[in-house]
C-alpha cells in the first residue's frame, strides 16, 4: 500500500487532528486521503505512539531481537529437521544448532560444562523437576520470603502430600535474604534450598554465592527466571548445584524455551520418561546427561530462536545511572510506596509501586488509558513476597524494563507516574 | 571398501555433534552417518572414519573425555 513512500510524516487535518501520511520524496508531496495511517487527538499522543511503551518485560520481554522470528520461521518454513534421531544433514543441522544454544546457555549460566545444561518448556518445568526429583526422598525445604508460585506451589504441594516440611528464611524489609541467620534454620534432614534469584515484584537480587556458603553441602536451587539475560549468574563461581532459567523473559527468547543447569544429577529424579533418541535398548532412562532429563522432542523451533536471541543481543539504549534517575525520581512522590531494592547495587531492571489511594488495578488502567503504558497489576504471582513487603493482598503495580528502552522512554514513564498519582 | 572404515558410536547425540565439531575444526576426516543397523538400538547418529585415522582419533577424542565405542565396518 505504502511502496515507494520512504517516510512518515505528521500531517493536522481539516479538524486539526494529527494524521501520519506516507511522504513520496521523490515526487516530494504527500500522500492524500485514505493512505492515512492513524490519526491523533493531539501531538502528544502522536509522540507516544512512537514510543516503546510496553512495561511489562517481567511478564515476557517485548520487542525480541528480529533474528528471533527470522530464525524460527526458517526452521519451520525452509530447514525444519528434529534433534537427533538420524543422521541426514537436515536433522543433523538443526540438531548441531540445539547443541550450539546448549553451549552458549552454559557460558551465560557461568559453566563450561554444557551437558548439564537441560533444555525445558520454561522455568517452571524446570523448578518441578528438581523440586519434585530430590523432595522425593523427603525431608526438610528452606526458601525465601520473596518466592514465585513457580517454587512455592511445589512446595507446598509436597507438604500436603507429607513428603516435606517447609519453611522461610529470615529476610530484610526489602526481601534480602539474611545469611547470618541461615544456619539456625538447618536441620540435619534439610535436602534442599530454593531461592529465587532476583525477585519479580521488586527487583531485589539475592546473593547466591553467601548462600551457598551459609548451606554447605546441601543442594541450593536458584530461580534464574528474572535475572538471566540482565544480570550476572555465576554457577561455577557461586557452587550453585541447580538453577532454572526462562529464555523469553531477560533473554529476549520467545515463550516456550527454557530450562535448568544441573550439577549434581543423582540427587534428581527424572520429572517426564520417554524416548531420547539414546540408549533405547532399555525400557529406563539413561544416566547420563542431558538426556536423563529430556525425554520427548525437545521445542526445536523455540530454541532456533532462543539461540538467535543469544547471538544478537542489543546493545542497551539506555544506562544502569538512566534507570537509577528514574528510581531516584519516582521515589521524591510522597504518594507511592516505591518497592525496590535497598541498595541499588542489588537492583534488578524492575520496581513496584504502592499508592496511598488507587488499587494496584487502578493505577494499571489509568498508567494505560492515559499514557498507553502497559504495566502490571496484582500479586504477580508471588502472595509470598507481597506478604513480606505488606502489599497482600492488594498487590501493586510493576514496571519492568527492556534494554530498547530509551531514556526519553524512562523519562515519560517517571513524568506519567508523577501524573496518576497526584 | 567397508572393510576400510570404521564407525564410532557415543553415549548420546550430543557426544556426536561435539565430537564432530572438533573434528572438523581439527581437520580430522569424519563423517556424520544414521547409526548401522546392528546397533540401531541407538536410533541416532555414528561417526564414519577410516580405519587408518582410528587410533589418532580415539586418542584425539579420549584426551576431550569421549571414549567412543569403536566398530570396524567390516565386522557389521
Amino acid at each position: 500500500m505504502f511502496e515507494g513512500f520512504e517516510m512518515f510524516v505528521m500531517f493536522p487535518d481539516s479538524q486539526n487532528h494529527y494524521a501520519l501520511r506516507p511522504f513520496d520524496k521523490l515526487r516530494g508531496t504527500f500522500a492524500q486521503g485514505p493512505l492515512t495511517l492513524q490519526t491523533f487527538q493531539t501531538l502528544q499522543t502522536f509522540q507516544t505512539f512512537l514510543m516503546n511503551l510496553y512495561f511489562d518485560n517481567c511478564a515476557t520481554s517485548f520487542p525480541k531481537p528480529a533474528a528471533v522470528a527470522e530464525a524460527m520461521v526458517s526452521h519451520l518454513n525452509e530447514t525444519g529437521g528434529t534433534y537427533g534421531r538420524s543422521a541426514y544433514p537436515r536433522i543433523f543441522q538443526s540438531t548441531k544448532l540445539v547443541e550450539e544454544c546448549r553451549d552458549s546457555l552454559a557460558t551465560l549460566v557461568g559453566t563450561a560444562e554444557g551437558e548439564k545444561i537441560i533444555f525445558t518448556a520454561n522455568a517452571t518445568t524446570a523448578l518441578n523437576l528438581m523440586i519434585q526429583g530430590i523432595c522425593k526422598r523427603g525431608g526438610h525445604v528452606l526458601t525465601s520470603a520473596m518466592e514465585h508460585n513457580a517454587i512455592a506451589r511445589p512446595l507446598e504441594h509436597l507438604r500436603q502430600l507429607g513428603w516435606i516440611e517447609w519453611e522461610l528464611l529470615e529476610s530484610a524489609p526489602d526481601g534480602t535474604i539474611i545469611t547470618e541467620k541461615i544456619a539456625s534454620k538447618l536441620r540435619p534432614n534439610t535436602i534442599l534450598v530454593a531461592v529465587c534469584h532476583m525477585s519479580n515484584v521488586n527487583g531485589m537480587a539475592q546473593s547466591p554465592g553467601e548462600i551457598k556458603k551459609a548451606i554447605g553441602e546441601i543442594p541450593l536451587l536458584v530461580d534464574a527466571s528474572q535475572s538471566l539475560g540482565s544480570h550476572p549468574v555465576l554457577v561455577d563461581e557461586w557452587g550453585v548445584d541447580f538453577l532454572a532459567f526462562t529464555g523469553h523473559k531477560s533473554l529476549l527468547g520467545p515463550t516456550g524455551t527454557g530450562g535448568a543447569f544441573v550439577r549434581r544429577q543423582e540427587l534428581v529424579e527424572p520429572l517426564i520418561y520417554g524416548g531420547t533418541g539414546s540408549g533405547s535398548d532399555s525400557l529406563s532412562m539413561p544416566s547420563y546427561l542431558p538426556d536423563r532429563f529430556e525425554a520427548g522432542t525437545p521445542n526445536i523451533t523455540g530454541i532456533h530462536g532462543l539461540n538467535a536471541a543469544l547471538k544478537n543481543r542489543p546493545v542497551p539504549r539506555h544506562t544502569r545511572d538512566d534507570f537509577a534517575d528514574l528510581l531516584r525520581e519516582v521515589k521524591t512522590n510522597n504518594n507511592y510506596v516505591v518497592r525496590c531494592a535497598t541498595d541499588f547495587a542489588n537492583q534488578g531492571k524492575l520496581f513496584s509501586v504502592v499508592h496511598h489511594s488507587l488499587s494496584s488495578s487502578e493505577l494499571a488502567l489509568r498508567f494505560y488509558e492515559t499514557y498507553g503504558i502497559e504495566s502490571r497489576a496484582g500479586l504477580h504471582c508471588a502472595p509470598l513476597a507481597h506478604r513480606h513487603l505488606g502489599s497482600f493482598p492488594n498487590g501493586d503495580c510493576r514496571f519492568s524494563l527492556s534494554p530498547y528502552h530509551t531514556p526519553e522512554e524512562l523519562n515519560f514513564l517517571a513524568k506519567a507516574i508523577h501524573d496518576v498519582g497526584r | 571398501m567397508s572393510e576400510d572404515r570404521e564407525i564410532l558410536l557415543f553415549q548420546n547425540i550430543r557426544q556426536v555433534i561435539l565430537a564432530e565439531r572438533w573434528c572438523m575444526e581439527n581437520k580430522l576426516p569424519v563423517r556424520v552417518i544414521p547409526v548401522p543397523k546392528p546397533h540401531s538400538s541407538e536410533c541416532g547418529m555414528c561417526l564414519e572414519m577410516n580405519r587408518r585415522e582410528g587410533d589418532l582419533l580415539m586418542t584425539f577424542l579420549n584426551e576431550r573425555g569421549m571414549v567412543p565405542r569403536r566398530i570396524k565396518l567390516s565386522h557389521l
